[in-house]
């Protein structure tokens, strides 16, 4: 018999033995899973609403920021620092590509020994133990680690582009955007850009090698998020770009490591990537 | 309403497509068995459809927007399978160490094609399973894994042939008993 015809007979057969579970169960804890989020929120707008509380009370109104019911121990995310040269603590955080209205937030779940910078990163010598202490991290980094792997979540405004211009993305959709970095001076194009699914969304996917050519008249910025210039291109480094069509502003995931990084950490690393969902 | 309830409508007896309990009654089982040949562990793909379902139920209004939410699902269940993995591979030692996984009652007549399905490269053990348990076209299981369609044809050709020779060499072990 071919392998087709023994594949379809064993998968009727599994599809009549396999039991339907109680659905009940899988609502309840898809309903677990969405007030936890809900809290998150919370926890996020009562910040927010403490911040404008303080310019509301010099001009006389009376705020009433309430904190939220229940607070962050059964949060499964926490909003991410920013650069704060610090090692996580293992988790889901939530992370704002874009501050423009309606844009969605991103969730990464994040392995161990990961510092907090734009994105979460690793190098050589970076111990896998939470610190709080930026200067330990940074006296690591200053050491010329021989390797480096970071996530970076973006929206994206300007890419470099070869004559020593930067395209302006603000407006593009994905399509537009990955044909855009497609162009990128000092990169290579290994394969892509490849339809794909981020998070049941259509994505673009593109796999780029740095060349250590970007023209120096960049100043070393490959492209220009809303929290930024990002840097890049380095030769031996390889990246894993996707492009994510949210149906606000594509949101773009860059996943970079270097070609000596330990596979455990490149793994860590693709886990983040797999691990992306788009909130509300 | 309840607010929690699970909708994919705008009202709940207003349906302008399925709900999750219908997608449920619909694409659970076959959803475990593509991932059974993906993962080669039954468990495992129980396991892992059940949390995309739960997956999916806390998205409620974003799922409801979703065109083929069985294709959510198994890519859903599929990225959560390849993260345990990359962690497996890590911890290849320890693995070796736990025996294989046993087929579940019934399915003892099968164990020579999962046998060999599960002796294939992960990489061409995916492609192999979404191919023939999920009748998938060559360009939807490149979107759904992310890779161009030239890899999934290589590695479905190379599969199709690694899965003829074992299958092969099992049934020449078989004649010769």
């Amino acid at each position: 018999m071919s392998e087709r015809l023994l594949l379809e007979s064993f998968r009727e057969d599994a599809e009549r033995l396999t039991r339907l579970p109680a659905f009940e169960l899988i609502e309840a804890a898809g309903r677990a899973r969405r007030r936890r989020r809900h809290t998150i929120g919370g926890v996020v707008a009562a910040c927010l609403l403490a911040t404008t509380g303080v310019v509301v009370t010099t001009t006389g109104d009376t705020p009433d920021p309430r904190p939220a019911e229940d607070p962050a121990p059964r949060s499964l995310a926490t909003p991410w620092p920013g650069p704060t040269m610090t090692t996580m603590k293992e988790g889901t955080y939530e992370f704002r590509p874009s501050i423009a209205p309606g844009s969605p937030p991103v969730l990464v779940t994040l392995p161990p020994g990961w510092n907090a910078w734009e994105g979460p990163n690793r190098f050589e010598g970076l111990d896998r133990s939470v610190t709080d202490d930026a200067d330990v991290n940074e006296g690591v980094i200053e050491e010329h680690p021989r390797w480096y792997a970071g996530l970076l979540v973006l929206d994206v405004q300007w890419v470099a582009q070869r004559g020593c211009s930067f395209a302006d993305t603000a407006d593009d959709d994905a399509a537009a955007l990955a044909q855009t970095l497609v162009r990128l001076p000092g990169f290579g194009v290994d394969t892509g850009p490849t339809s794909a699914t981020v998070d049941g969304l259509p994505a673009l996917h593109l796999r780029l090698r740095g060349l250590g050519t970007l023209p120096r008249c960049t100043g070393g910025v490959v492209l220009h998020s809303s929290h930024g210039p990002i840097g890049g291109g380095e030769a031996d480094t390889l990246y894993d770009v996707w492009v994510i069509d949210t149906g606000v502003s594509p949101v773009l995931v860059w996943a970079e490591w270097s070609r000596s990084t330990p596979q455990r950490d490149v793994d860590d690393l693709l886990a983040m990537v797999d691990s992306v969902e788009i909130g509300d | 309403m309840d607010e929690d309830s699970i909708s994919f409508g705008r009202v709940s007896d207003r349906h302008d497509g399925p709900t999750l309990r219908d997608v449920f009654d619909a694409s659970y089982r076959r959803l475990v068995v593509q991932l059974y040949g993906v993962t080669g562990s039954f468990e495992e793909a129980e396991d892992l459809v059940q949390e995309a379902f739960v997956r999916a139920a806390g998205k409620r209004g974003r799922f409801s927007a979703v065109d083929n939410p069985e294709a959510w699902l198994r890519t859903t269940a599929i990225n959560a399978h390849r993260s345990r993995w990359r962690k497996a591979r890590n911890g290849r030692r320890a693995r070796e160490l736990v025996p294989p996984p046993r087929e579940p009652d019934g399915l003892e007549q099968h164990v020579e094609i999962m046998t060999a399905l599960r002796t294939l490269p992960e990489a061409q053990r995916t492609v192999i399973a979404l191919h023939y348990l999920a009748d998938l076209p060559v360009e939807e299981i490149a979107a759904a894994l992310g890779v161009p369609t030239g890899t999934v044809k290589s590695r479905l050709s190379r599969g199709r042939d690694a899965l003829a020779v074992r299958l092969d060499h099992s049934q020449e072990g078989v004649d010769h008993v």
